[in-house]
């Protein structure tokens, strides 16, 4: 890298921090970038920045917004009685991609990890319970849709032991066969997994 | 389980590799170091997803190459089928590749993970190694009990996957736990793990003291056959205390649980989880006048030799059809009531053997050969196999 001028090995060292790109994908970045017409390498620079500085954390959910309270912490048509706990903004995302669910949500920013060191302290659990404690909506359930990892599952244990003393009633999502699927088709691992989640009709 | 055609590629000593195998008896035959035990190695990795000589897959790449691949064409009771076993190496000069690459294709479509393709073709090899069964520490024979389980069930490979996550994530919660001297006893964070390991563990033990008494009860039998000595080999798993066989699955949850809870303090002190079935071990030994270790190697050749075949009439059992049999290089190291032993147990299965002599094996399996599909034989050097109508090249 000692080749590039300073301005352009400083541009390549930013972008290999970020994830998934390596020193070269850097490079190759770098010299896109610097092929551009200079309006539009400022507007890329601009939406950087834009999207860095009007977004925050909303202080209801902690999901990532550029108003606070987000949009959907701010909506008078959701139902304000349910709460699903999430891993990260994209499974927000990914949530309401569906559009079948209309409650409202809490973002944890991770799951409970301590290979790498990260406590319950290191996700955002004490907002959720101080939002429990102090908000004016009567919130009757609590869905946990972490990941279905150790990882994931283990974090919402710890959050099912938590809400138990203030009697909210906490459900898991259930993890079990694509729909459209064949039976026959299904992966025994979920297959064991889905019978273990089975139900009464 | 018949296996017909293997395919390889940049596997251990082979470039390309193209051969289509029989019902029956397949004798592999050539000088030492010449490629033998390879073609056995890929057919078992092909059950297990992993060798049975070691557990790096860098190591069985061939030298010029960055990739290998199994492909095995196989037919079990209703229809034939495909499994391609792949490993691309890491490579840290290309960033897409940063990490090794594990792919498994059954029937053309990837499947999601390498876990689920335990149970799609089973194996059970004999091999010179087996001999750690008896000689080495438990680890050996908790491998021989996960390895069987996993082709029978493959739901535990899952909870062993699930289990081992769930105790490093314990560890390093426990080292934590020491670092910042606090107290262990009624951690809340401390006890999700152990809620986490005593599901998934108790789920291991479940299975695995089932398939101990199963093992325990064809191994006794078949040593009694094998061996000339009046005693009698007794196999018991033993666990975590206060577990026992017959416990129901709840039981041992609950017992596991209250194990790791009252161990808390002084695994924090040691940084790490003191029991479990990462600690369990199949005791072996002789019943004379109480139990005691094998002292001799004919004693220790006799009681692996019936582990392994206990392993068989288990698969066999379980999934309804005979697993394919590979035999690396064993022949030769049975005295003839060992050898017979072993061709009585191998039933109608397909038959996968290495030697250096085809002359000597050949007379071994005569009886075999003629109960099955007859023999067919491959001479082995250098990387070429080559297939010998009689026996003789
Ligand atoms: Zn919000």
């Amino acid at each position: 890298m000692a080749r590039y001028a300073p301005t352009i090995a400083r541009l390549v060292s930013e972008l290999e921090r970020l994830p998934g790109v390596g020193g070269k994908t850097a490079q190759r970045l770098a010299f896109h970038i610097l092929g551009l017409p200079v309006e539009k390498a400022e507007a890329l620079a601009n939406a950087i920045l834009d999207a860095r500085h009007s977004t925050m954390l909303c202080t209801t959910c902690c999901n990532l917004t550029d108003t606070d309270p987000c949009e959907i912490c701010s909506s008078a048509s959701r139902d304000r009685s349910i709460l699903c706990v999430v891993e990260s903004p994209r499974d927000v995302a990914a949530m309401e991609r569906i559009r079948e669910y209309h409650g409202l949500y809490h973002v944890l920013h991770g799951a409970i990890n301590p290979m790498q060191g990260i406590g319950p302290d290191r996700i955002r659990v004490k907002e959720l319970l101080s939002r429990l404690r102090t908000t004016e909506d009567t919130v009757t359930e609590v869905v946990l849709a972490t990941n279905p990892t150790v990882e994931g599952e283990a974090t919402a244990m710890y959050i099912a032991r938590l809400l138990k003393p203030a009697g909210i009633r906490t459900t898991r999502i259930a993890h079990g066969l694509p729909v459209g699927g064949d039976l026959e088709y299904a992966d025994e691992v979920t297959l064991s997994k889905a019978m273990e989640g089975r139900r009464e009709i | 389980m018949q296996v017909q055609r293997i395919e390889l590629t940049g596997f251990r000593n082979y470039g390309n590799l193209d051969i289509r195998v029989y019902p029956g008896v397949n004798v592999f035959y050539g000088d030492n170091a010449q490629g033998k035990t390879n073609i056995l190695e890929s057919i078992y990795m092909c059950a297990c997803a992993r060798s049975h000589r070691t557990s790096r897959d860098a190591d069985i790449i061939r030298h010029s190459d960055d990739f290998y691949s199994i492909k095995l064409t196989f037919a079990n009771q209703t229809q034939d089928e495909e499994l391609v076993v792949s490993f691309q190496d890491a490579d840290a000069k290309i960033p897409e590749r940063a990490r090794a690459l594990r792919t498994v294709m059954h029937n053309g479509m990837r499947l999601p993970r390498v876990a689920d393709m335990m149970g799609l073709f089973h194996a059970v090899i004999f091999a010179p190694e087996d001999l750690m069964l008896v000689k080495e520490g438990p680890a050996s024979r908790r491998r021989y009990l996960d390895l069987l389980l996993s082709q029978i069930r493959p739901a535990y490979f899952n909870d062993l996957q699930t289990y081992t996550r769930a105790l490093s994530q314990r560890n390093a919660l426990l080292k934590r736990i020491r670092e910042t001297r606090a107290d262990a006893g009624g951690d809340p964070e401390l006890e999700i793990w152990d809620e986490t390991m005593a599901a998934a563990g108790a789920r291991l033990i479940h299975a695995r003291l089932a398939v101990s008494a199963r093992v325990a009860e064809i191994a006794s039998r078949e040593h009694a056959r094998i061996s000339s000595d009046t005693e009698r080999l007794v196999i018991r798993y033993r666990t975590v205390a206060g577990v026992k066989e017959g416990d129901t699955l709840h039981d041992i949850v609950g017992k596991f649980r209250q194990r790791l809870r009252q161990s808390a303090r002084d695994d924090a002190e040691k940084g790490q989880t003191s029991q479990g079935p990462h600690r369990d071990d199949l005791d072996l030994g002789l019943d004379g006048e109480g139990l005691r270790p094998f002292a001799s190697q004919g004693q220790q050749r006799s009681a692996v030799l019936a582990l392994k075949l206990a392993e068989l009439q288990v698969l066999e059992e379980e999934t309804g059809e005979p697993p394919v049999l590979l035999l690396d290089d064993v022949m030769s190291e049975l005295d003839a009531r060992r050898r017979n032993a072993l061709v009585e147990g191998m039933g109608s299965a397909q038959v996968f053997v290495t030697c250096t002599d085809a002359a000597h094996v050949g007379g071994d399996m005569e009886e075999l050969a003629a109960r099955q599909k007859g023999m067919h034989y491959f001479h082995v050097e250098r990387g070429q196999v080559a297939e010998d109508p009689a026996g003789l090249l």
